[in-house]
């Protein structure tokens, strides 16, 4: 009961000394809330979109799973033969069934974990939306579809139709419908498309259940094949780069129809390698054999270096101005403080005679400058929820995001995480903290005396 | 002879090399009056504020009850000593503007763990005649209603000791008659008071006048020769 009594009236106090000061102190620490406010847009916008951006670059694909493709700068070096300049062009993609199986046994045994690969469905195809808008503009192009194995094509998956795909009924006819990932670059192009032509704002997220009509055996540029037959690819989400290159379909349907049209060597040829290695340790040793396969590591995507580093410097301009701004907080409510301690110096003497330590009175200047680091990041905090929603829901029409919008921005979450909200806490209530004490201190620790003694 | 409640054991107090209280040894028994004059500048404020734990000696020991204060307390001891022994009375009475009368009494009481007895605030307030202006701003108040107020304030925690820095210097005659008298009947309950005062009034009622100059107590002129055989007084 003391204890709550005590507390009570320490409290009771605070409240007491800070009264006069209420408004002053309010402006003059307002600079700390702008400070905030520019921190939290680096902790909840911009760095969301780095991560975004960076785990792009850095592609999806699981730890430790190397991407291999065949290293066409070496490929038919020597090679007097024409072959390459035919039709098929299978000879280029020369992954096939039984470097797969050597791949297993790469480097000593236990280094590889599992071997996959996907395959491109070497047969032309024209794409078209079936979406009314879309399809009137007459909006179609060219599609490559890559199968893509089970194991890597799930985890992508966002729709309801099986990953073997579905039989659908189309005057009297039985035509595949099946899922597809559509990758990051394609919906650039759609979105960009969409712009010209005044269309609405492509998101990602609206794109899934889409429906694209395939039809294989055409392309735009008139090759036409004797036999011609329709598919409905539905979105079924999204593929990374680094993942898939083109539009990926299920790796079993696309072997299915290598087989349909007997193209055997398609069906043995693959155009990428994913390998899974036991440990970065095993690193070297695996891509020695790659090498010795003719096959490479591609670059990373450097698609978004750019943006990027131009984030980043937008980071370090943020960054300096919160500084700044923080900066210039700390002066105004130093100053305001020390204002605080000789306006109100007998009446801190007054308290000093009725039984309050010199420390106390420090304490009490510290409670109160940390309860308006408090105030302000409570304050910051709770006006960047909603801002940083509106934010999230508007993204898309961001200019300056137009290049990201094209990729799967449902992803990105702009918030806060509680390890940042306390950061914000922690930091805000220390520097105003310290900017209270240290010149009320000063100002008050000269002399006990002169706070009681009459001038 | 009773046993000293104060205690200045060759104390010294320098600002740079200005000697304030040069080699000062004095002995406050319970229940005596003081009064410390002398000219300005003549160290009087700088021994009352020693006495009430503001200012650390340079040199010399004050025992309090026996106990030495400054070497035995660090910053909350002395702040704690000050609240539970030492009251004090300002000459510009230090009222705080935005509380009322009743208010500023119970002021101190922030600082305490203990509960405010509220019959014996009320009866306080009666006895110091300020009852009626309780609920009054300082502003409204009189001259002897605020030093009254004040007095109330000090003595709120009930401490052995009243400190006073000319508490009458501010009122016209009949009021520092009324707050003399007040202080008298205070001093019979065993109330000590030390007073920094140029008031003959004062100095009449007092046990002892001690007289300090250039840091030394030059001279001391006993008060009421009465009163000071019967209380005993302050021993130098």
């Amino acid at each position: 009961m003391n204890l709550i009594r005590f507390v009570l009236r320490r409290l009771y106090l605070i409240a007491f000394i800070a009264r006069k000061h209420f408004l002053r102190n309010a402006l003059s620490s307002i600079g700390l809330f702008l400070s905030l406010l520019v921190v939290i847009t680096i902790l909840g916008v911009l760095d969301p979109i780095k991560k975004m951006i960076r785990s792009k670059m850095e592609s999806s694909l699981p730890p430790q799973t190397l991407r291999l493709v065949p290293d066409l700068s070496v490929v038919g070096k020597g090679n007097t033969s024409w072959g390459m300049f035919r039709k098929e062009q299978d000879i280029l993609m020369h992954i096939n069934s039984r470097m797969i199986e050597r791949a297993k046994n790469w480097g000593q045994p236990g280094d590889v974990r599992s071997v996959t690969a996907t395959q491109l469905l070497q047969q032309p195809a024209i794409g078209r939306f079936e979406d009314p808008i879309l399809s009137q503009l007459g909006f179609s192009f060219d599609l490559v579809l890559q199968g893509v194995p089970q194991k890597m094509f799930r985890p992508l998956m966002r729709c309801k139709v099986p990953y073997a795909g579905t039989k659908a009924q189309e005057k009297g006819k039985e035509i595949d419908e099946i899922p597809v990932l559509v990758p990051e670059s394609y919906l650039e192009i759609m979105y960009a498309y969409a712009m010209i032509n005044g269309l609405p704002n492509i998101s990602a997220q609206s794109l899934i259940g889409l429906r694209l009509r395939a039809l294989l055996g055409q392309s735009i540029v008139g090759t036409k094949w004797s036999v011609t037959e329709d598919v409905l690819l539905v979105v079924c989400g999204f593929s990374p780069p680094g993942v898939v290159s083109a539009l990926g379909v299920p790796l079993e349907w696309v072997q299915k129809k290598h087989r349909e049209r007997g193209q055997m060597k398609a069906l043995n040829s693959f155009d990428q390698l994913f390998v899974e290695i036991a440990s970065e340790k095993v690193l070297p040793r695996i891509l020695s054999a790659a090498k010795a396969e003719r096959l490479r590591v591609p670059e990373q995507s450097k698609k978004f270096d750019s943006i990027l580093k131009s984030l980043e410097k937008l980071d370090w301009i943020f960054m300096v101005v919160a500084v700044i701004l923080g900066a210039l907080a700390a002066i105004a409510l130093a100053n305001s403080f020390a204002l605080l301690a000789v306006q109100n110096r007998y009446e801190f003497g007054l308290y000093l005679v009725f039984g309050s330590s010199m420390l106390f009175l420090w304490f009490l200047l510290a409670i109160e400058g940390a309860l308006w680091g408090f105030i302000h990041s409570a304050l910051a905090i709770v006006l960047s929820e909603p801002a940083l929603r509106l934010l999230q829901q508007h993204l898309a029409d961001l200019p300056w995001l137009t290049k990201l919008s094209t990729a799967d921005l449902s992803e990105l979450k702009l918030e806060l995480s509680t390890a940042q909200r306390a950061m914000i806490y922690a930091a805000a209530i220390s520097i105003s903290a310290l900017a209270s004490l240290i010149p009320g201190a000063i100002v008050l620790g000269r002399r006990t005396l002169s706070l009681v003694k009459k001038d | 002879m009773s046993h000293a409640i104060i205690s200045l054991q060759d104390i010294r107090f320098a600002y740079g090399k200005r000697t304030i209280l040069d080699s000062i040894s004095l002995d406050f028994t319970p229940g005596s009056f003081s009064v410390i004059a002398g000219e300005s500048g003549s160290g009087k404020s700088t021994l009352l504020y020693i006495l009430g734990g503001f200012l650390k000696p340079d040199s010399g020991t004050y025992l309090f009850n026996g106990k030495p204060v400054y070497s035995r307390f660090g910053e909350f001891g002395l702040g704690r000593f000050r609240k539970n022994n030492i009251g004090f009375l300002f000459q510009d009475f230090r009222l705080l503007p935005f509380l009322t009368v009743e208010q500023n009494i119970r002021f101190p009481s922030l600082f305490s763990g203990a509960a405010l007895d509220k019959t014996r605030l009320a009866e306080r307030m009666q006895r110091l005649g300020i009852a009626h202006r309780a609920k009054a701003y300082p502003n409204s108040i009189s001259g002897g209603e605020a030093q009254r107020t004040g007095l109330a304030r000090a003595l709120l925690m009930d401490p052995p000791v009243l400190l006073l820095d000319e508490p009458t210097g501010n009122l016209d005659g009949a009021t520092e008659t009324a707050i003399v008298s007040v202080l008298e009947e205070l001093r019979k309950e065993g109330l000590t008071l030390i007073c920094i005062s140029h008031s003959e009034y004062i100095m009449k009622r007092a046990d002892r006048v001690l007289r300090l100059s250039n840091g030394k107590l030059s001279d001391r002129t006993s008060g009421a020769p009465k009163r000071r055989r019967k209380s005993a007084g302050a021993e130098a």
